[in-house]
């Protein structure tokens, strides 16, 4: 169940106006609710009301403007061990906030809210496509083709990526990710790949897929998509001398492989996980580009994580010029 | 094109990407597709200070840049299909002394050559010699008051003195010779100058140039330059006064698409570079200004100074780069610092590519001005 927060709030302050006995905000799962000015305060105080009606899984749509991250630092904070809370920010100037109940609370199976789960079926062009998502993301797609140009490893490739992506960003990028992933040494094109070049069946599966969700939910380009696939909590906990050493055992295979000295070394990991590494004094000048991309592909390749790598800053040293 | 110029053409706000139909297709078929715009500096160098100075930030291995090498480098581009080439990045073009001989000869060419400068060298004798081969020149200057100009842009107040005087000149040399080039004046706005909004205004009305552009100042991901772009929404009302003054024969024009982003982004991969690449004063190829720093240097292709610009371009190396901006490898929301040159192109291009917009019909419409330049 979905409900909207100034609506619910406006409900209940209207009902004390107007109801004499029986106020409430309509929703039995409320009962025990009272809004509180500050909206993270409501919040915690509606996820109580659910928590004591045994309440699995509920949604609230609320302004952004609502909620600082602070707000929903403090929110997450408060509810740990009772609610999981999903945000989901697709809509213009709205969020929705998906309370699920923490595993380990209850005794009960944990039951996904019906609202929360969408299933997109569609038939068209010689595909047919099924995604299910829950809360926005996608847990589960299948796609098939019935040309007999296919290109089925693409394919299955596609239904692997979309896996864990919201639906816009899977509309927007998901083939894009499949022939990332799938990429042999030689590319299909010259220059820039893109689902339109990359091959017969990328190009009609991007535009399959993107008939499927607008069909389903249509995007609005002024809603901008920041979902970002970058690096994982499970990267950022290692302790930085733990994850430095990694690097440099991952440097030391790759410069192996090359057969160049081992000249490369991790000097930061800042406060961004950016890596800062540094090249020994004679390392070839015109190969550094060229070999920390490769370098970087590497790293990526053996963690899995879209790891950055960089060389120290220069500073403007001329005279008259200053920062 | 008379040496009027009119002004309902002039496109300030936006880009001409879409007016290059051709290369956008030949970019979707995958072929490897010459840029149409390359924005450089024939030098690293600069005779200001200015606080804003993005250049500070893109500091690289400097190596000076020759006549020969810049005449190779026009060659190149006239070569490989580029169509227009301006002076602007991250140095002081016109200190350099191969600034009035790399106008000339590219224009020779064919291609469109342009500028953008702090106009302090820019004395009656060399404009008269260098005008006739650009198409726009923009003058850099940040305030409308002497004393201002000169805390702003880091330099004695007096500069202010003769860089008005330039302009002055270079405005009447475009008249009497009726010359078809653009002079605009450009504005680099901090919030800490808004009270140079209206005086600057003021001041283009009375120099009567044909523009002057009010833009926000970018800053690297790092916010290293300190831009406050949450108080850019303050100064909207004197924005607008300042836009009133236009007339005629006078545009100003506020940036206003990049300045109410605050400094975000709608896309995620960079797609513009192949059509817009950029040269540091150091002869360094790179996609992109804001990539020229050594810290870049996965990002960095070669130097005009040691490989002629052909081979670059042909290079694989050249494409690698350019696919990895355009790959879930990269993500400008992430990985970049604020609005870039690029930025209207890709948002053009990204919003293509997703199937949010088709390309416009532009049979039998009037190509706007600048139309090299997108």
């Amino acid at each position: 169940m979905r409900f909207e927060y100034e609506n619910l709030v406006n409900m209940f302050e209207n009902a004390l106006l107007t109801e004499l006995r029986g106020h409430g905000s309509g929703s039995d799962f409320l009962r025990t609710w009272v809004p509180d000015p500050e909206p993270v305060k409501s919040l915690i105080n509606m996820a109580d009301a659910a928590d004591v009606e045994g309440v699995e899984s509920f949604e609230v749509d609320i302004a952004t403007a609502a909620l600082s991250p602070a707000d929903m630092k403090e929110l997450s904070d408060a509810l740990k061990g009772v609610f999981m809370i999903k945000l989901d920010a697709s809509k213009a100037q709205r969020v929705i906030l998906a309370f699920t109940r923490s595993g380990g609370h209850t005794t009960q199976p944990v039951a996904t809210g019906a609202a929360a789960q969408k299933t997109i079926a569609w038939n068209g062009d010689g595909w047919t496509i099924k995604l299910v998502a829950n809360n926005g993301i996608i847990t589960d797609a299948a796609l098939t083709w019935s040309d007999p140009a296919a290109d089925l490893a693409l394919i299955g490739t596609l239904a692997q990526s979309l896996k864990g992506m919201g639906l816009r960003e899977a509309r927007d990028h998901g083939v894009q990710y499949a022939f990332a992933s799938q990429q042999a040494a030689a590319s299909p094109v010259k220059g820039i790949l893109i689902p339109a070049n990359y091959s017969v069946t990328s190009r009609a599966a991007v535009n399959a897929l993107r008939k499927a969700i607008d069909a389903a939910e249509q995007p609005n380009p002024a809603d901008w998509n920041f979902e970002d696939h970058g690096l994982s909590d499970a990267w950022r906990k290692i302790p930085a001398d733990v994850r430095t050493q990694n690097l440099e055992s991952l440097i030391a295979d790759y410069l192996k492989k090359v057969s160049l000295a081992s000249a490369i070394i991790v000097t930061e990991i800042d406060e961004y996980d950016r890596v800062f590494v540094q090249f020994g004094e004679d390392f070839p000048v015109a190969q550094k580009p060229f070999i920390l991309m490769q370098l970087e592909r590497h790293v990526r390749n053996a963690t899995n994580e879209r790891i950055e790598l960089f060389v120290s800053e220069l500073k403007d040293n001329n005279r008259i010029r200053r920062l | 094109m008379t040496g009027m110029t009119d002004h309902t053409q002039l496109i300030l706000d936006g880009t001409k990407i879409a007016w290059h139909q051709d290369r956008i297709q030949a970019w979707e078929r995958g072929e490897r597709i010459a840029p149409i715009t390359i924005d450089m500096a024939l030098t690293r160098a600069c005779n200001y200070a200015c606080h804003y100075c993005y250049a500070m930030l893109q500091e690289n291995d400097r190596k000076s840049i020759t006549k020969q090498v810049i005449t190779d480098f026009l060659d190149d581009c006239k070569e490989i299909g580029v169509k227009g080439i301006s002076f602007v990045s991250d140095g002081e073009s016109t200190i350099s002394p191969v600034f009035v001989d790399a106008c000339k000869h590219g224009h020779s060419l064919g291609l469109s050559m342009a500028c953008g400068t702090n106009g302090f060298v820019l004395t009656r004798r060399k404009l008269e010699e260098v005008l006739p081969s650009l198409t726009y020149l923009r003058i850099n200057i940040s305030a409308g008051e002497r004393d201002r100009y000169g805390e702003i842009m880091g330099v004695k107040p007096d500069y202010f003195d003769r860089v008005v005087q330039n302009i002055r000149d270079m405005v009447a040399i475009k008249k009497e010779r009726n010359l078809s080039v653009t002079i605009g004046l450009q504005m680099v706005l901090m919030p800490q100058y808004r009270d140079q909004i209206m005086p600057l205004a003021r001041l283009g009305k009375e120099l009567r140039p044909d523009y002057l552009v009010i833009k926000h100042c970018s800053d690297n991901e790092d916010g290293d330059l300190g831009v406050e772009y949450q108080k850019y929404a303050e100064m909207y009302e004197t924005l607008h006064a300042a836009e009133a003054l236009s007339d005629d024969e006078y545009q100003v024009s506020v940036k206003w698409s990049k300045i109410q982003a605050t400094g975000q982004r709608s896309y995620q991969r960079c797609y513009g570079a192949p059509f817009m690449i950029q040269l540091s004063g150091s002869g360094l190829v790179a996609p992109c200004g804001m990539l020229f720093n050594e810290r870049y240097k996965k990002f960095h292709i070669g130097n005009i100074c040691e490989t002629r610009f052909k081979d670059i371009f042909a290079s694989d190396r050249y494409w690698e780069v350019m696919r990895y901006l355009a790959s879930p490898d990269f993500n400008a929301q992430k990985m970049c610092g604020s609005l870039c040159l690029q930025h209207k192109v890709n948002e053009t291009l990204d919003s293509y590519e997703k199937g949010y917009v088709n390309l416009p019909d532009l049979t039998g419409a009037t190509p706007p001005q600048h139309l090299n330049f997108v």
